[in-house]
């Protein structure tokens, strides 16, 4: 393998032959775009269509990790799970901690090409020896969490490594999650696509593999360089003591923090809410990913009141915490924790599943929806427990889960409600970081949106914090700005997450981008500089918006409700939004993409190396 | 008349301008926790300064500075060149874009920390309503 950090290898599965076989891996891709993402984007483009059902055996699942995983660079440990969404059609990617990806690798392999259904439910078994199809019928049904249990069990060691879907992926709830080891590939409807293929399970126990770099010397000088910086920066601190939840305070005072769906700036709750509560009610201790000095995620306990439980699970991660916390006014960490074990258990996107039920409470206290709509639930403000009624019911699509189960816009239309009232862009729930208060969100949950809506594809709520990214060319300018530097910014961020997430790093991991070349530079064997990391982020963003392109989007749908422009009346950004259609023709602008058909010119498809695609 | 920076009268005008900020008296009103404010040379400044805010409930209960050697035990720990503690007292860095990009670092409790974003940004606007002689 010329390109270090690569194992060099890949498992071909075909669910409906039951043939297992390993590729290698396209080293031309992988030069032009890494790994991870950005290597299954160029791979899958070529043998997806528009006519491609996402939960047909014609779809195509991806598991991939990057060139540094299994290297002890901070964060490095992710892994991606990509295809076509069945909850957008448009490009489907999950992004992954916990120990995966580093197992994949032990076991000779830098990724899982799925194709194909099979009849019945299987898992995937993979060690040193052999890659096999089990029979899982004795687990299909199950949670994700007894899943891990069980198979753990069946392989002899708890270092066995599993991603599973719950029941709702088995459902083919469209905002199914693939767990692993209480984490998970959480967003686009990874968990469907598995579950439509009925594959219950990847199992994955690896030999002892050290990590090689193509220049190890100089490799130890820019990690340990990396670690250092990551070590010592405000994030690893705050997300260390107080986990993702960390910034609710600061965010509902500043009017960043959605609350009573969107509708409201402020609130008292917010407080027992927030990550500084957690860390002195619940939480028990950390519990990083593979090679993380951050360890942002936290085990909790509760073990007095009515959802008190034994032993330990993960705690609420701050997406979590919103939707069934403040934007239904509920401000009971307690019974948030359970909110969270039940999605994680089934297998659901808090994001989507949390906001898509937010979204009925939102309808039943207007009074667009009465209680005999909603199978006899009576939804109040601040009341939780219709809330984890409707996670079980959307799990195994009972009643008014079956709807639920399809997401805020299958809502909407069935209870005829108008697409400016549903915070949804482009079919998919929109992340919790209010765009009223970080103008260039607009664009993040939007425009040239990679996989839908995402806070982490173009994360300008925390760039504009003051990250280090000036080298890339990012200005730090008032967060209520739509001019054409947010823009530019927005596009910059873009490109560098999508490097991000090919190689892949975690955006909670942020030392200047000059360590980050150093580091795949000595690791991989590849030049790479400042320029470089530019170009192959672009290079990769862009091969994903032409898939998105080719699978049918257009201008015309990278629009948002006006529930997520109107003006608050109170908080932190009262008063305030962005001139959307500006920011938008701005960054068609930046971009140098039509604004016709949303494609990019000859000339910057040319300057990425796409222009033979 | 302009008080020269990091002086004893500087810090002493920095107290009284943050009693007589109603903004963060509001802010601050939950408040425990002194800092220890501790700024390393950088350009025109050769040697360290530290100095002691004593902050509580609302109030800023003194503030002096730190005589080398001595070593007052503070909840919280404010830390950076001076050049970049200049561009904070003249409004050219936002101390949280400041923590977060690295120029300045601080540590102490979190928890209150991540509550305190507003009564932090006050103390900064008391900073910048002193009339200051920088070096």
């Amino acid at each position: 393998m010329v390109i270090k950090g690569f194992i060099g290898k890949i498992l071909d599965i075909d669910l409906r032959s039951k043939e297992i076989k390993e590729i290698s891996l396209d080293e031309e891709i992988a030069k032009g775009f890494l790994g991870a993402a950005g290597y299954a984007v160029r791979y899958l483009y070529d043998f997806i269509e528009e006519e491609t059902d996402p939960l047909g055996p014609d779809n195509i699942l991806m598991f991939m990790t990057g060139p540094l995983c299994l290297s002890n660079a901070p964060t490095s440990g992710r892994f991606t799970v990509c295809s076509k969404s069945p909850y957008t059609g448009i490009w489907g990617e999950a992004n992954c901690g916990g120990y995966f990806g580093p197992e994949l690798k032990k076991a000779g392999y830098d990724g899982i090409i799925i194709k194909g259904t099979s009849d019945d439910p299987v898992y995937l078994n993979i060690t040193e020896e052999k890659a096999e199809l089990k029979d899982a019928s004795h687990i299909w049904g199950k949670g994700t969490l007894e899943t891990h249990e069980i198979i753990k069990e069946e392989s002899g060691s708890n270092l066995t490594r599993v991603a599973c879907i719950g029941q709702a992926g088995e459902n083919l709830i469209k905002f199914a999650t693939i767990a692993s080891e209480e984490k998970a590939a959480g967003r686009t409807g990874m968990g469907a696509v598995m579950g439509s293929k009925k594959l219950k399970a990847i199992a994955v126990r690896g030999a002892k593999r050290k990590f090689e770099a193509a220049k190890p010397d100089q490799y130890k000088e820019a990690v340990n360089e990396m670690i250092g910086n990551v070590n010592n920066s405000f994030t690893t601190q705050m997300f260390g003591m107080l986990g993702t939840p960390g910034g609710v305070d600061k965010y509902n005072m500043e009017g960043e923090l959605p609350i009573k769906y969107w509708t409201q700036g402020q609130w008292d709750g917010a407080f027992n809410i927030s990550g500084a509560t957690a860390s002195e009610m619940i939480y028990t201790k950390q519990y990083p990913c593979y090679s993380c000095p951050i360890g942002c995620a936290h085990k909790a306990s509760v073990d007095e009141g009515q959802y008190a439980f034994e032993g330990e699970v993960e705690a609420p991660e701050y997406e979590t915490i919103v939707s069934f916390g403040s934007l239904i006014l509920n401000d009971d960490l307690k019974s948030i924790v359970k909110a969270n074990t039940l999605c994680n258990d089934y297998g659901i996107d808090t994001i989507s599943g949390g906001g898509t039920i937010a979204f009925v409470y939102y309808l039943y206290n207007n009074g667009k929806i009465s209680s005999e709509d909603i199978d006899g639930l009576e939804p109040e403000w601040g009341e939780i427990e219709p809330a984890l009624e409707m996670v079980k019911k959307m799990a195994f699509r009972e009643g008014i889960g079956d709807i639920l189960a399809e997401g805020s816009d299958a809502v909407g239309e069935k209870f005829g409600i108008s697409q400016d009232e549903i915070a949804t862009a482009i079919g998919q729930e929109v992340p919790y970081h209010d765009l009223r208060h970080t103008w260039g969100m607009a664009l993040a949950y939007s425009v040239g949106t990679t996989r839908g809506p995402c806070h982490c594809a173009c994360d300008m709520y925390m760039v504009l914090l003051g990250l280090p990214f000036q080298d890339l060319g990012i200005e730090l300018v008032d967060k209520y700005s739509d001019d054409e530097i947010m823009a530019k910014n927005c596009a910059i961020e873009y490109d560098y997450r999508s490097l991000y997430n090919s190689l892949v790093l975690c955006i909670f991991s942020n030392p200047p981008p000059d360590m980050v070349a150093k580091v795949i530079e000595t690791a991989t064997g590849l030049d790479f500089d400042i320029e470089r990391i530019k170009i192959t982020g672009e290079r990769i963003y862009t091969m994903k918006r032409l898939f998105n392109l080719k699978m049918g989007l257009t201008p015309e749908d990278e629009k948002l409700p006006q529930i997520l422009l109107e003006p608050l009346e109170e908080g932190g950004s009262a008063g305030k939004t962005p001139d959307f259609e500006k920011l938008k023709k701005l960054y068609f602008q930046v971009r140098d993409w039509d604004p016709e058909t949303g494609y990019p010119s000859p000339e910057k498809l040319e300057e990425l190396d796409l222009d033979n695609i | 008349m302009a008080v020269k920076i990091l002086s004893e009268e500087w810090v002493k005008e920095f107290g009284k301008a943050i009693n007589n900020n109603p903004a963060y008296k509001e802010a601050a009103a939950w408040w425990t926790g002194d800092m220890l404010v501790h700024v390393e040379p950088s350009g025109p400044l050769d040697h360290d300064v530290k100095f002691f805010l004593g902050l509580h409930k609302g109030e800023c209960t003194g503030t002096y500075i730190i005589k080398e050697g001595d070593n007052p035990e503070c909840e919280f720990v404010l830390a950076g060149p001076y050049d970049n503690f200049v561009k904070v007292a003249k409004g050219e860095l936002d101390t949280i874009q400041g923590v977060m990009s690295g120029k300045l670092k601080l540590t102490g409790n979190m928890a209150k920390l991540m509550r305190a974003t507003r009564a932090a940004q006050e103390i900064v606007n008391s900073l910048q309503n002193i009339d200051t002689e920088f070096l």
